[in-house]
């Protein structure tokens, strides 16, 4: 309850309603999102799960317009309240939408490591990007700007600067873009795996600095992995997604506690951890559903141990089942909670 | 005690690197049991692939040998290289650049059974690599066949990898992070499989990752190695290496791991290094490689002598000084 009653003090950043997203293929028309629909706040930490080809990924690009070619949004609204006004992402051209990237809606891709020009500086990087958006600002302002973010993901930033990006790291690289994607300090960042490929060490480092940077700055955070122990560090509201469906939405102590959906459940009950003794990982039968010949129905049924007649032929639609937690799904009272290993 | 199949001594490579050698391996010495899985983990650039390839006979050592089934790798016969190649196969790590793009997914993994087990005809091919594909999950079989790798995820390419390994029945898999693509649910179910065929045909795994809960859950009753820098810095049965770890690397790798729990991963305690950079290999510390980042570090001792992995408590090999006790006898 008491995150809800703060969530109220806090502005609103972004409202997605009934958003759904087709990608054109030569097998016919693919659903890739459909009828997703979420809001974040101010310094709130997303986190959406889910396996690969679930939408993640293309929900979140077509949140900065930056969706593939062949993806149409062909429903929906994509809200953004910036400081004084707000935004329809999807009714903006690219003109538009160039000027609030990065200065209002930063996003990081995955494998963003390559996201460097290679034959030029690191400097270079940072001055070229805050002078496409903010005019008449000196190379000096915004090297002491780059500099002083240099330091807080922990980097000499001095010789970051004056490197190439061939010259770093892939931790070091991670890190210089993340001070780069603050740098006009952003209300919203959306992050696309950005721990994955990294070692251990690394992505302790990184996610550390990110819980850091969420206490300093009060920027909204969406994150994207597939990684559920990632999640359990940095998430406050966690997002399950299924066959371009949001299947639940849950407090990160609940969901990991209380699933409501099997997907979820399933999804914990597969991953190895270090804390139990002895463990009997159970993986989630059968494979993922295509998206161009739709069945009817709960797309996850064929895979559910739950499904019933009702399930193969209604598809549910979310329900609340609790303080910020909805479900779709028929039998949710009978999920049982995840019993605690070790 | 199941016999050895595997041993190396003084397993020692090193790269060349314009007119530089960069040692990528120095002085390993391990054994590996029949039906045993022993499993490495560490950062990149630790040397495991590099071990891997060695063991999978696919890269020459620069000093040491390698002897598997009694017999030295360096003085095979010709014979003995093909029932070599029959025995041993390895899982590659990029499943983009292992697989050729211009065979299809039938193709790739028939030539492994035409090589090896002459004379089957199309029929028992077909049914044979049909096999493969439904044991790794990618069904309907018929949907994958004629496919080519570039119209497979990353996923699904790893999937044809391993189900190539096994197309020969071997005996001994070097399975190099062979899941890193593969979402988690069918990560542990294609781990199962593997675990099934050792319990059933008495598989050897030598298995490289730098997930050391997924080490933890596939290497249950086996060994796990950690790699810092070309050395192995302790080795010990899997359970022990996780509940009771000894060495301060082994430490740290273990209390960043985040885990799927965010009461317990929120409230783990960690063991903090006093460096974040992993060194260059081109200009690798002395002593201890791990010293500069260690917060055990005893000046004039870990910079100066290089700990050798030796026996502690009888339940686990350590390269540590301060492990040992020797940081008290100066």
């Amino acid at each position: 309850m008491q995150t809800s009653v703060a969530k109220q003090e806090r502005p609103l950043r972004l409202r997605v309603s009934n958003l759904s997203i087709t990608y054109k293929t030569h097998r016919g028309i693919l659903h890739a999102v459909r009828n997703a629909s979420f809001e974040a706040w101010e310094k709130e930490s997303l986190v959406f799960i889910g396996e690969s080809g679930c939408g993640k990924t293309t929900l979140c690009t077509s949140l900065v317009g930056m969706q593939p070619v062949n993806a149409t949004p062909i429903g929906g609204t994509v809200k953004y309240f910036g400081e004084d006004r707000e935004y329809s992402i999807l009714e903006m051209s690219d003109k538009q939408l160039a000027k609030i990237r990065w200065k209002d809606i930063a996003m990081m891709f995955q494998a963003s490591q390559n996201a460097f020009n290679p034959v030029i500086l690191m400097k270079e990087h940072f001055i070229d990007t805050a002078q496409s958006h903010l005019v008449g600002q000196s190379r000096k302002a915004i090297l002491d700007k780059s500099r002083k973010l240099l330091e807080l993901v922990r980097l000499d930033a001095d010789r970051v600067l004056n490197s190439y990006p061939h010259e770093l790291s892939g931790g070091m690289k991670q890190r210089a873009l993340l001070a780069l994607s603050f740098l006009l300090d952003p209300k919203v960042i959306i992050f696309d795996e950005p721990t994955t490929a990294l070692d251990v060490l690394t992505q302790r480092y990184i996610i550390d600095i990110l819980r850091d940077l969420r206490d300093k700055f009060s920027f909204c955070m969406l994150f994207i992995t597939h990684d559920l122990s990632v999640a359990a560090e940095l998430a406050d509201t966690v997002v399950t997604m299924y066959a371009g469906q949001i299947v639940e939405k849950a407090p990160v102590g609940e969901i990991f506690s209380n699933p409501k959906h099997p997907y979820t459940a399933g999804l914990i009950q597969a991953v190895p951890t270090l804390s139990s003794t002895h463990e009997d990982l159970k993986s989630i039968p059968g494979s993922t559903p295509d998206l161009v010949d739709m069945a009817a129905g709960c797309q996850f049924a064929p895979r559910c141990k739950f499904a019933t007649a009702l399930c193969l032929k209604e598809e549910p639609q979310l329900v609340e089942v609790g303080p910020n937690h909805v479900t779709a799904c028929h039998h949710h009272e009978y999920i049982p909670p995840i019993v605690k290993k070790g | 005690m199941s016999s050895e199949l595997c041993r190396v001594n003084n397993l020692t490579r090193v790269f060349n690197k314009g007119a530089r050698d960069v040692v990528v391996l120095n002085g390993l010495n391990f054994s590996i049991n029949e039906g045993e899985t022993f499993c490495v983990v560490g950062e990149s650039g630790c040397g495991k692939s590099t071990t891997g390839r060695i063991l999978a006979g696919l890269l020459q050592p620069t000093a040491g040998d390698v002897w598997f089934r009694g017999v030295n790798l360096a003085e095979r016969s010709k014979k003995q290289v093909k029932a070599f190649r029959k025995e041993v196969q390895m899982i590659h790590q990029d499943p983009y650049a292992s697989l050729n793009p211009t065979r299809r997914i039938f193709d790739i993994l028939s030539y492994p059974l035409l090589r090896h087990r002459r004379g089957m005809d199309y029929g028992e091919l077909l049914e044979s690599v049909s096999d493969l594909l439904t044991k790794v999950g990618l069904t309907p079989v018929e949907d994958f066949l004629d496919k080519y790798p570039h119209q497979l995820s990353g996923g699904q390419r790893q999937r044809v990898s391993i189900a190539r390994a096994l197309t020969v029945d071997p005996k001994f898999i070097v399975v190099d992070e062979a899941t890193s693509m593969i979402d988690t649910s069918l990560k542990i179910s294609l781990l199962d499989t593997l675990t099934k065929l050792q319990t059933e045909l008495g598989v050897t795994y030598f298995f490289i990752t730098h997930d050391l809960a997924l080490a933890k859950h596939f290497a249950w009753n086996g060994r796990i190695a950690v790699m810092y820098l070309g050395e192995i810095v302790e080795l010990a049965s899997a359970q022990h290496l996780i509940q009771a770890p000894q060495h301060p690397y082994t430490k740290a790798l273990l209390s960043a791991l985040p885990e799927a729990d965010p009461q317990v991963t929120r409230t783990k305690k960690r063991f903090e290094l006093t460096g974040h950079e992993i060194p260059s290999l081109d200009n690798l510390p002395t002593g201890c490689k791990f010293h500069p980042r260690c917060p055990w570090n005893v000046k004039g001792l870990c910079g100066v002598n290089a700990p050798s992995l030796q026996s502690f408590n009888g339940s686990c090999s350590v390269a540590c000084h301060v492990v040992h006790g020797e940081s008290h006898k100066n």
